[in-house]
């Protein structure tokens, strides 16, 4: 469970690079390379410490809905939940504010 | 369309020419004297701390994603963890190639303080005596293996990788066996290259004919990682090589050349204003990619082993003057490829198992 108010980081040892739009993450700690989707990317790139959980969707969503995708933006909350989970299992984030 | 995996990220690296990778030698200096070691150092100044850090922040304009750290021997420079700390705050994934002998458990740890991606480190023998021969170091073989065991503590991802000489050929699988003890990953290299001023004298020390036709058989087959010898599939990537596209090369004094092996320089790190831009536009780049884009349709098709031959069109310049010419080390492990391959399709339809008449196959013409 993601709580909304949770800010999540990325992992200290991790390497991104953009390629046509999608974050390619190299993780030294596990030596694992990650690949996201628009959306997936999206979000990374909103990930800086600061933001929270809510606020992230939020950006997104304002993005999605800028650029007319406003049926990707519907059950948002729930992917992003989903993806964070998906992210911190895999050790690319980590957790401040209320935790998750 | 979406990419899934980084097997894509590599393909399409190669089609559009977006490299992901920045090799660069430290240093030529080494604290190891290998016989089949390709640097030929010239003498000139190396590159200062200062210049060193500069050129990472040019490389930055081309979206690298790895810079790997090389020498000569990279973990000899006093400033070495101050320039992968400069890597690393740029935002680089970092690889270090070394021979291991300086890793003790505080430069292990010092590895993983500044979050080393991968470490990819030489080994030359499963004994002492032959590792410390082939590199001309008395204790190197133990300095190595406390390496790898400090690496391992850290949990650093370790690669393995072994240059196949005629003094170590028959010790790969115990070789395997100490790569899979500190959980490392294998590679081998069955090419010794000529040293990067022409020098072939590295070559006297390849494995011999007898046994590259044993490595590609069964017999080597875990080794190989239980891969049969294929045929080259050029039709995704429509190159012979990744030079001048995936990935490049700088020497200790600055100068930029496609890929570690073909040493056509295109720039020098220090004076270049817009790397991005000279990537681009660089005629000594275009000619690499066009050379490498014609090698399968040329040398390659006209080789009976060319469908087996993983070609370097640097070390054919290198050693015979031409990048297309076809050079004996590439040759001899083409044509033990080809002799595996047939073997194999042989036992599978119930042949007797016949090689090849290699001995008039075109590619025999060279040597």
């Amino acid at each position: 469970m993601v709580e909304a108010t949770a800010r999540p980081r990325r992992h200290r040892s991790s390497t991104t690079r953009v390629v046509d739009a999608q974050a390619v993450i190299a993780l030294a700690d596990t030596a694992m390379i990650q690949i996201l989707n628009d959306v997936g990317t999206r979000v990374w790139n909103l990930i800086d410490g600061h933001r929270s959980v809510q606020e992230i969707v939020a950006a997104v969503r304002g993005q999605l809905e800028t650029e007319g995708y406003s049926s990707v933006s519907e059950g948002l909350d729930r992917d992003v939940e989903i993806f964070f989970e998906d992210l911190s299992a895999h050790g690319l984030i980590t957790w401040s504010g209320a935790g998750s | 369309m979406e990419i899934t995996s980084y097997r894509e990220i590599i393909g399409r690296s190669f089609i559009e020419s977006r490299p992901l990778n920045a090799q660069w030698e430290l240093t030529f200096k080494c604290n190891h004297l290998c016989g089949f070691c390709y640097n030929a150092p010239t003498g000139q100044r190396e590159l200062t701390t200062d210049e060193i850090k500069r050129g990472l922040e040019k490389i930055l304009d081309l979206g690298v994603l790895y810079i790997t750290l090389t020498g000569g021997e990279a973990m000899v420079r006093p400033d070495f963890f101050e320039i992968c700390e400069h890597a690393r705050h740029l935002g680089f994934a970092l690889r270090v190639y070394s021979n291991g002998y300086l890793i003790d458990e505080e430069k292990a740890r010092r590895l993983k303080e500044v979050d080393t991606f991968e470490m990819e480190i030489s080994i030359h023998g499963a004994k002492p005596e032959t590792h410390d021969r082939l590199t001309g170091i008395r204790g190197s073989f133990d300095r190595l293996i406390a390496g790898l065991g400090h690496l391992r503590k850290q949990r650093i991802k370790t690669s393995l990788k072994c240059p196949i000489t005629h003094l170590n050929q028959d010790e790969l699988h115990q070789i395997w066996d100490i790569a899979r003890s500190f959980e490392c990953s294998m590679s081998w290299d069955p090419v010794i290259m000529p040293r990067d001023d022409g020098d072939t004298s590295p070559l006297a020390l390849s494995a011999n004919k007898e046994f590259l036709d044993r490595f590609f058989s069964d017999e080597f087959k875990l080794l190989r990682h239980g891969a049969d010898v294929e045929k080259r599939d050029d039709t995704v990537t429509l190159t012979n090589c990744g030079t001048g596209k995936v990935s490049f090369t700088i020497d200790p004094y600055g100068n930029i050349f496609p890929c570690v092996a073909w040493r056509r320089k295109w720039a020098n790190i220090k004076d270049v204003e817009n790397l991005a831009e000279l990537w681009r536009s660089s005629e000594v780049l275009k000619q690499v990619r066009w050379a490498a884009e014609q090698i399968p349709k040329t040398t390659l098709k006209q080789a009976e082993s060319g469908d087996f031959c993983n070609f370097c069109p640097g070390v054919a310049e290198r050693q015979t003057g031409s990048p297309f010419k076809m050079y004996p080390q590439a040759e001899a492990v083409a044509e033990a490829r080809l002799t595996a391959y047939n073997n194999k399709q042989a036992e599978r339809t119930g042949d007797a198992g016949v090689s090849p008449a290699l001995a008039s196959h075109p590619c025999r013409r060279h040597s």
